[in-house]
């Protein structure tokens, strides 16, 4: 289990933009596989399993606390992030203003397009098992994914 | 397939949603290979730097707060305005029935809101005659409206308005009345 607490709190960051409540989502997520494990309904493939019941999770918090997030935005210190002592080379080549402008282009998606992308691109999920997680039809994800793409390479400046 | 893919369908080759032509021609085209390739490049640095960097922090989000409370507050203000035309929902004043009253207004009319001497609007139509006299005249009339059985006259040593109380009978010849 320790080994998809990384990779989910990445996800629900991804999907969130709150770190703190993306760790509760975590904390949640492995509260109900606990109880799925005490009430023997231990499923096939565990990371699926966590990852499809993140993301409802995710889905769930950011369809009940939209306003709690925009009235109570948070603009404490320790919640700007620290900038990397020691940045990887590719961090380097890419520059302040490229990351800045991937991840604005990233929150602007529509969540599902997010999501989509998150799980394609992000944990090197399939088609299938993108469309499996998410509930979708693999013809949707591949839209989905088509416009993310395009919307992100528009924001790049590149040609959509 | 012998043209090379729009960006567009190299869009979709990379969603996997390009057709058997689009992708047969990616194998033999070395061209738009490389474009491919570059591509999934680029995705790899978009999934690297959200997976890898801290987000930014918002430069925008609270700087627009206080535009929508602006905004909410002038569309409420203007839905207002809205309604109350639309009901009809006026301040309505009564007439004024006293004629007494009425001149007064009309004086005081003819003193603030007059721009060239001349009364504006319903005022001019109360008392054409009296919108002719002079200061002192109007004054006095405007004594007599407050205090019917005043007597009024101008003192003058100091031109000053002098009201005296007790009726016409109460003033002197002269108009200055008891104390004059």
């Amino acid at each position: 289990m320790d080994a998809h607490r990384g990779r989910l709190l990445r996800l629900c960051r991804l999907l969130l933009r709150d770190p703190e409540e993306a760790a509760d989502v975590v904390q949640d997520v492995f509260t109900k596989a606990y109880d799925a494990q005490v009430q023997s309904r231990t499923p096939g493939d565990w990371a699926a399993w966590l990852t499809r019941v993140a993301v409802n999770a995710c889905h769930d918090r950011r369809r009940a606390g939209w306003w709690r997030r925009f009235r109570f935005a948070s603009d404490r210190i320790e919640d700007i992030p620290v900038a990397a002592v020691d940045p990887s080379p590719v961090d380097r080549a890419l520059g302040e203003e490229t990351r800045r402008r991937i991840w604005v282009a990233f929150r602007a998606l529509p969540s599902r397009q997010r999501e989509v992308f998150a799980l394609r691109y992000i944990e090197d999920l399939s088609t299938a098992e993108v469309a499996a997680v998410l509930g979708l039809h693999p013809g949707s994800v591949k839209r989905h994914l088509f416009r993310a793409i395009r919307h992100l390479r528009e924001a790049l400046g590149g040609a959509p | 397939m012998s043209r090379c893919l729009t960006d567009r369908a190299m869009t979709r080759v990379l969603a996997e949603l390009g057709t058997a032509e689009e992708r047969a021609h990616l194998a033999v085209c070395a061209a738009c290979a490389a474009r491919h390739r570059r591509r999934e490049g680029e995705m790899a640095e978009i999934a690297h730097v959200l997976a890898a960097t801290p987000e930014p922090r918002a430069r925008t989000a609270r700087a627009a707060t206080p535009w929508i409370a602006v905004a909410a507050t002038a569309t409420a203000v203007a839905a207002g305005v809205w309604l109350s035309i639309e009901t009809g929902t006026r301040v309505e004043t009564p007439p004024v029935r006293d004629p007494r009253i009425a001149r007064a207004l009309a004086d005081i009319t003819t003193a603030l809101f007059s721009v060239d001497g001349e009364p504006r609007g319903p005022v001019a139509a109360l008392e054409p005659d009296a919108m002719h006299e002079t200061g002192c005249e109007a004054a006095a009339r405007v004594a007599g409206i407050y205090c019917a059985d005043a007597a009024v006259g101008l003192d003058e040593g100091t031109g000053a308005l002098d009201v005296g109380i007790g009726g016409p009978a109460a003033a002197g010849e002269d108009g200055r009345g008891e104390g004059a």
